[in-house]
């Protein structure tokens, strides 16, 4: 028994030795217990709306949260939407007609810049900042910074071709003379020339969704127009470019064109019968295809591609109506 | 529960220095074997579980071996009947298909309470140990018991307080026969943990070794009632759940398991007044931290219910301060410290509000240093948490 006790005296002081440093252990795990896992940092957004113009040209938004993102950005400007998406190394670049923006995520805010915005009403920038359970949605106004500065540069016409509606084609009454009692001798009636006649115009905008054309189009920027040549010379095209211009506009509008048409020849009248003599002119409605080349403040160069509806005047000519 | 079985592994060591401390004890085998009645106090062993089988009965037996201090010694002196010792039982339930067939392995004391003549006495014994071998269940997300198999864990606390008549056939062989009553739990560390409580039948049979014990009194002279103070530090991993309907007022609750455990922390400030070497009662300022608590109002509802995600709940709804009443039954090694409590300090809600009751079994290290292993319930009736830790006696 004696020996059996000294065995069991040694293992229990080595084990007295032990405890303290097993409980330790024991203690060490249980404070590493901890169920991180379950838990995620609450997504917050200290600013959801902030403006930015010419008084305020940057800002910063701060996020707390975890593994937080911005997807992509949609952003509206002059009725015009756009959906951006992150560069490479993460930055949100709006570059538009109106627009130059910056959006850079960083570890623990949004930071703001913005170089420039020409539009004519207010942008509005909007995202959503995530973190896969939660999101905020972020808007942005943004006030011009300055006019927007454009410059017609070129202005191409299509003249070898283009398209007809002979449905709207008309016949105008230009002037007139009238005899009721009749001619009691033979006579000649010439009209006098004329100065200038009425052509009714607009721009259309090739593609109808883009209000940068559609803008572009409404600036009442006097461009050049084409004219009806044929009756120049039988062998040359039927348009060409002779110095005429018109004002941009998308809404019906009107120029006159005094590159004049041939006058009739003078037309014998007949004798005995009350009569009238009418100059009437013959208008055709016709579609040309342009391209206009426009500079914006931003230094780029676009095309806008449009359609020039006219309906001008292609012949001068004399009737005589005895049915009075 | 492999920690816990850590923590039991350091109690026995610390029974046994303490037995090879004294120079002649008294040393015991018994035999055990037990039928119980399985107390329908949860819902799985009602019945409700994926086999629809009901746990009614028990059958078990036990190998126990314990010793007593010598009569000359300071143990022996202040408790002259006490004995402690380890033991290892097998419980079979008649439906074992939910709950498996356990082995319990466990520490023991027990004392006399009173003696009725030279052959017949009273005793008091209480266990405490792991008990391995439980059916686990196979879903771990949602607590349906049309679908649940099992319990929480395979290794499960084994608690059990018995009283016995010994009956004493020559000096060395002993008859005993009595009833106990054991509770099965996991201390929340995993669900489901209803609880399994049974109620037994026992009879068995003790060969006294070594020296052969005799009758004699307790020596409580030259003592003096005094104060002590216990600083309890205490540690845990635990099961919470939430309601993933929390806040919506068309909804009932459905309560569900969050993944993982959480980890718990806490401090019991406990002046004791020691009216004799066995007795002592005193109050207790209790601090609690519960890394889950009251986590429903902060589910991130875009989450789903079976894999959710909370947002961290502020510090405040994570701790709760209160004040227990506290009884301690102290006998060689150990001692049994019962508290009831109520919290004064809870902001964040109900988890950690109202009532809790502590059962903590000190395990005396040294004279001043002890093992604190307790389980910590909340409104008399909700599972709380394990209390695994360190503390330290000042004044004793």
């Amino acid at each position: 028994m004696g020996k059996t006790q000294e065995n069991i005296r040694k293992y229990t002081e080595a084990m007295k030795h032990s405890l303290l440093y097993i409980f330790a252990l024991a203690l060490t795990i249980i404070v590493t217990a901890c169920n991180d896992d379950v838990f995620i940092e609450k997504l917050t957004v200290d600013e959801l709306h902030v403006e930015l113009g010419p008084d305020k040209l940057s800002t910063s938004i701060s996020v707390k949260g975890e593994d937080w993102y911005i997807n992509s950005l949609s952003f509206v400007e002059d009725e015009d939407y756009t959906q951006h998406f992150a560069d490479d190394d993460g930055t949100f670049h709006i570059h538009t007609i109106f627009t130059d923006l910056y959006v850079h995520p960083m570890a623990d805010r949004i930071d703001l810049e913005l170089a420039r915005y020409e539009g004519n009403s207010p942008g509005q920038l909007s995202f959503f900042v995530r973190d896969g359970y939660n999101h905020c949605e972020v808007s942005v106004t943004l006030l011009p910074t300055g006019s927007f500065q454009i410059e017609i540069k070129e202005v191409n016409y299509t003249l070898t071709s283009w398209t007809s509606y002979p449905e709207d084609n008309k016949t105008e009454f230009i002037m007139g003379q009238e005899f009721k009692q009749g001619l009691t001798e033979p006579k000649s009636l010439s009209f006098p020339p004329i100065s200038s006649l009425r052509v009714d115009y607009y721009f259309e905008p090739w593609d109808d969704t883009s209000e940068f054309d559609k803008m572009i189009l409404n600036s009442c920027i006097k461009v050049p127009v084409p004219s009806y040549t044929l009756f120049n010379d039988p062998h040359t095209d039927y348009w060409g470019m002779v110095g005429e211009s018109a004002a941009l506009t998308t809404t019906k509008s009107l120029f006159f064109t005094s590159h004049g048409l041939p006058r009739p020849a003078a037309v014998d009248l007949p004798l005995g019968t009350p009569l009238m003599v009418s100059l009437l002119c013959d208008y055709e409605a016709v579609g040309l295809y342009c391209v206009i080349k426009v500079s914006t403040g931003d230094g780029e160069e676009r095309d806008v591609h449009c359609m020039l509806r006219m309906l001008t005047p292609i012949k001068l000519h004399v009737a005589i109506n005895t049915q009075l | 529960m492999r920690r816990l079985a850590l923590v039991l592994i350091c109690s026995l060591a610390a029974l046994a220095s303490f037995g090879a401390d004294s120079t002649s004890v008294a040393q015991r085998i018994e035999l055990s074997f037990r039928g119980a009645y399985v107390l329908p106090t949860n819902q799985i062993v009602k019945g409700d579980n994926r086999f629809g089988s009901k746990t009614r009965s028990a059958f078990g037996g036990a190998v126990e071996y314990s010793f007593s201090f010598a009569p000359a010694s300071y143990f022996g002196r202040y408790y002259p009947y006490a004995y402690q010792g380890v033991g290892v039982g097998v419980t079979a339930f008649d439906e074992s298909k939910v709950t498996g067939t356990p082995v319990n392995i466990y520490v023991l004391q027990g004392s006399r309470i009173a003696s009725f003549s030279s052959r017949l006495s009273l005793d008091y014994e209480w266990n405490f140990g792991i008990s391995a071998g439980w059916h686990k269940n196979s879903d771990t997300s949602l607590l349906d018991y049309e679908h649940i198999d099992g319990f929480g864990s395979n290794i499960n606390a084994y608690i059990d307080l018995g009283f016995k008549l010994r009956y004493a056939l020559s000096n060395r062989i002993s008859l005993t026969a009595g009833v106990n009553f054991s509770h099965f739990s996991n201390g929340n560390t995993d669900y489901p943990n209803p609880g399994v409580n049974v109620l037994w039948g026992r009879l068995g049979l003790a060969w006294n070794l070594g020296s052969v014990p005799t009758q004699r009194r307790h020596d409580w002279s030259g003592y003096d009632p005094h104060f002590t103070y216990d600083i309890t530090a205490y540690g845990a991993w635990r099961k919470n759940l939430f309601d993933s309907n929390y806040g919506m007022a068309d909804s009932d609750s459905e309560m569900r398991i969050i993944p993982g455990h959480f980890a718990v922390a806490g401090l019991n400030v406990n002046p004791l007044w020691h009216f004799n070497p066995m007795f002592s009662a005193g109050a207790s300022l209790d601090f609690q931290y519960d890394e889950g608590a009251n986590l429903s109002p902060y589910y991130v509802t875009s989450t789903p219910s079976d894999d959710p995600k909370f947002y961290r709940q502020p510090f405040s709804h994570r701790v709760m301060a209160g004040l227990s009443a506290r009884a301690e039954l102290q006998m060689p090694i150990f001692s049994v410290n019962i508290g009831i409590g109520h919290s004064l300090y809870a902001p964040g809600g109900g988890d950690l509000r109202g009532w809790y009751q502590m059962f903590t079994l000190k395990t005396f290290v040294t004279r001043n240093l002890y093992l604190s292993t307790g389980y910590r319930l909340v409104r008399f009736r909700t599972p709380g948490n394990l209390m695994l830790g360190l503390g330290w006696r000042f004044g004793s």
